[in-house]
């Protein structure tokens, strides 16, 4: 038990991953879009949890990043004839670029000016690129070939873009997951815990701090360019500034320090909505808004805290149900269920970490 | 739904249980399969025996709310038809959803519409940006987008999108014949133009352009305005900088309010022409003050239903009628209720003159329409479309405000057939 539960998160990326590939082959082409969707959205808030989570900077510029990778894929496939799955290669590095560029100034700004600057990249966003509409088509906005499997495989164009954003998210997962574990994710931590004492440390905060802003503006450029991928139409008012607070709410619910939370984000982030439509046309806006308030209020570590939390509980709860049953061979169950027991393992604790 | 973790105790049940919650929530509305497959359906989805779906999605959240009316005024009236006997016998089922103004919700909302409520058609889209956002995917699938309310150029270019028929007067048409008025006024003035930074804005100047060429007035200054703009003060400040005696705007109701009344405080006298959706009695007007509009121009299609003159005019008596049984929380004195109201009306009449409820026999009869009364237009102005000319308003009356109304001056113009692209 002890050696599967170690070997097993390992092997959960890739179970995930298959799970994805999966799903057309079960649910229908809108579905197959929908995951797509939240794939997009799922990339977008992993990039606000390397900025708000490790490095304790609030962004309200993500959904601009966004934008920018999408119209990077756009202009270049629309423009430059280039194939919409090689544009990804350029938003990243643009994303990165643009983080650096908003970051600098970002890394000595701190609380409601932060905010105010990120706010301003945003609001300014929609109207710098009706500005360029020689190039990104102005306010109608641009339309985007989609990538396309060979005909004669007969391929929906659906499943097709999520098999290929499966690629995008994995690498993004992959590096997410390897700077939340690695040195650079601790510094980071470290420097947020310990802002005024990082120097003292030998950290040089603001680098680390330009860092993670580049970073995550260059997560959210790939999820723009899956997003150009996926709804083939670009336009300037597809990235607004609720965009990008709708997209802060979104991480806090999964869980800001997770990277699986940022896939718990993704779906809250499409899924509610659609659900709410269900409910009432006339109120989805006011329920979202509802719906995000109270989550937040019923689960403040988010969607990876409450899984997190379920797990421990649920171990303890099941190793003191084996003790017991030894203790008590015979009878119907240990008197008091389960549950009763609350002592916490030990193993368990240092479990939870890989939820991280 | 994410419950379900709690029972999973490895990693990989955990996180497999929320991928699978995923998964299986967005399935939970449709049967499974198909997402692999691209082949496509029968020619008439959408319609039962007795009833047809007809889809539509609407800024009901959002900095444009007020264009969210369109839905639930459309609602009323297809209910009345349905309380009537429906469509040659066919309910009219109206399914919609709220996009915030956002593009991207719209097009989901019209895949979700088209793919899973397998609706018959998308109906009126309200703007230009919304209704362009869908063009492609619609036009791919042979989807009829149904009377999209937009006037911009794109949406006249029937070659392009011969799925797409848009309710509206061109912006081209309103900036031709406003120019073409302003001409008979001032035969060499000098015109500053306040516009949507989009299709419409600049469709409308084109109009106006057009219909300036090779006369003795021209235009000026174009300035345009951002829909997070606070005022737009410093851009009627530039206008009357560049010299100008005429001003042409070009905005939504409370953007012309704006401006409407930095020209007030200004004690700016120029002549004022505004585009019909600038000039709401009640949503652009009142807010400035009527003694301080006296004199300005628009161009009217439709009646406004605030204005007094119209109280006992039957056409409207039946339309609040309806409202009063059928969308009482709605203000019957809202222009764009009274815009959705005949928008609805025309899809009712299109269904019904179509040879058959297909897809493309209804998107032949859109492109196909003679209706010489809607309840809602004004005297003189009919409904007309025909192959390669999908604009089904190209006739405008001028008014002028006086005192707390519009009036007409001179007779309706008519560009009909000769919508300037």
């Amino acid at each position: 038990m002890t050696s599967i539960a170690r070997i097993l998160p390992r092997l959960s990326p890739l179970a995930v991953l298959a799970a994805l590939a999966a799903a057309p082959f079960f649910v229908g082409r809108f579905q197959t879009f929908q995951l797509a969707t939240i794939l997009i959205w799922a990339v977008a808030i992993l990039g606000v949890n390397m900025l708000t989570g490790f490095s304790g900077q609030i962004t309200l510029a993500s959904g601009a990043f966004v934008g920018i990778g999408a119209y990077v894929t756009s202009v270049l496939a629309v423009h430059a004839g280039v194939d919409p799955l090689l544009t990804v290669l350029v938003a990243a590095p643009a994303g990165f670029a643009c983080g650096v560029a908003v970051g600098v100034p970002a890394a000595r700004l701190r609380g409601i000016q932060l905010i105010i600057l990120t706010a301003v990249v945003a609001v300014a966003f929609a109207p710098v690129v009706k500005r360029l509409d020689a190039l990104t088509g102005g306010a109608p906005g641009l339309a985007v070939p989609r990538p396309a499997a060979p005909a004669a495989w007969g391929v929906s164009v659906d499943a097709w873009v999520l098999w290929l954003s499966l690629i995008p998210a994995a690498a993004v997962w992959y590096v997410g997951a390897q700077i939340a574990r690695g040195r650079i994710g601790r510094t980071l931590v470290a420097v947020k815990e310990l802002d005024l004492a990082a120097p003292a440390l030998g950290f040089d905060p603001s680098r680390y701090r330009i860092f993670t802003f580049a970073i995550s503006s260059s997560f959210c450029a790939v999820a723009g360019s899956m997003y150009a991928w996926s709804y083939g139409f670009v336009a300037p008012d597809a990235f607004p500034l609720t965009l990008s607070i709708t997209l802060l709410a979104c991480a806090v619910i999964g869980g800001l320090t997770s990277v699986w939370g940022a896939l718990a984000g993704g779906a809250v982030l499409t899924l509610t909505p659609y659900f709410l439509g269900e409910v009432s046309a006339s109120l989805t806006g006011l329920l979202f808004g509802a719906a995000l308030i109270l989550l937040v209020y019923v689960m403040p570590g988010g969607v990876a805290g409450v899984l997190a939390a379920a797990r421990s509980r649920l171990l303890a709860a099941r190793r003191s149900g084996r003790a017991g049953g030894l203790r008590v061979r015979g009878s119907a169950a240990p008197e008091g269920g389960p549950n009763r027991v609350s002592t916490v393992d030990p193993e368990t604790q240092t479990g939870g970490s890989d939820v991280r | 739904m994410f419950g379900n973790g709690a029972h999973a105790a490895g990693g990989i049940r955990r996180v497999l249980a929320l991928a699978l919650a995923c998964v299986g929530a967005i399935g939970l509305a449709t049967g499974c399969g198909g997402g692999v497959s691209s082949s496509s359906g029968e020619s008439s989805p959408g319609v039962s025996k007795d009833a047809i779906t007809i889809g539509g999605s609407y800024t009901l959240s959002g900095p444009l709310s007020v264009l969210g009316v369109f839905g639930p005024a459309s609602k009323a009236y297809f209910e009345s038809v349905n309380a009537k006997g429906g469509v040659d016998g066919h309910r009219i089922k109206f399914v919609y959803y709220d996009d915030a103004g956002d593009p991207s919700k719209v097009l989901q909302n019209t895949r979700r519409l088209v793919e899973q409520d397998n609706a018959f058609g998308i109906y009126s889209t309200v703007g230009n940006t919304v209704s362009a956002s869908i063009l492609d995917y619609v036009n791919q699938q042979r989807v009829p987008q149904l009377l999209a309310v937009a006037g911009g150029s794109e949406f006249g270019k029937t070659a392009a999108h011969p799925w797409t028929t848009p309710f509206y007067v061109g912006n081209a048409t309103e900036g031709a014949v406003d120019g073409r008025f302003i001409l008979s006024k001032q035969p060499n003035a000098k015109i500053g133009v306040l516009a949507t930074n989009d299709d419409a804005g600049q469709s409308y100047v084109r109009g106006l352009e057009g219909a300036l060429a090779g006369s003795g007035a021209t235009i000026v200054a174009k300035q345009t305005y951002e829909l997070t703009d606070a005022t737009v003060d410093s851009q009627i400040a530039k206008l009357r900088a560049s010299g100008a005696d005429t001003v042409a705007i070009l905005a939504l109701a409370k953007f012309s309010s704006l401006g409407l009344k930095r020209i007030h405080e200004l004690g700016w006298k120029p002549t004022i022409v505004l585009s019909l959706s600038a000039s709401s009695r009640d949503a652009s007007l009142r807010p400035v003050g009527f003694e301080n509009v006296q004199g300005v121009y628009s161009a009217f299609f439709a009646k406004d239903p605030s204005d007094p003159q119209w109280a006992n005019d039957p056409a409207l008596k039946r339309y609040r009628d309806t409202l009063a049984q059928y969308g009482r929380s709605l203000d019957p004195n809202d222009a764009f209720t009274l815009l959705a109201y005949m928008n609805a009306q025309v899809l009712v009449s299109t269904l019904d003159e179509s040879s058959a409820l297909t897809r493309a026999a209804v998107n032949d009869a859109a492109h196909n329409l003679s209706l010489p009364t809607v309840d809602g237009l004004l005297p003189g102005i009919s409904i007309k479309t025909g192959p390669g000319d999908p604009w089904p308003i190209e006739t405008l009356q001028v008014v002028q405000f006086r005192g707390d109304q519009w009036v007409p001056v001179g007779d309706p113009v008519s560009y009909e057939g000769k919508t300037p692209n």
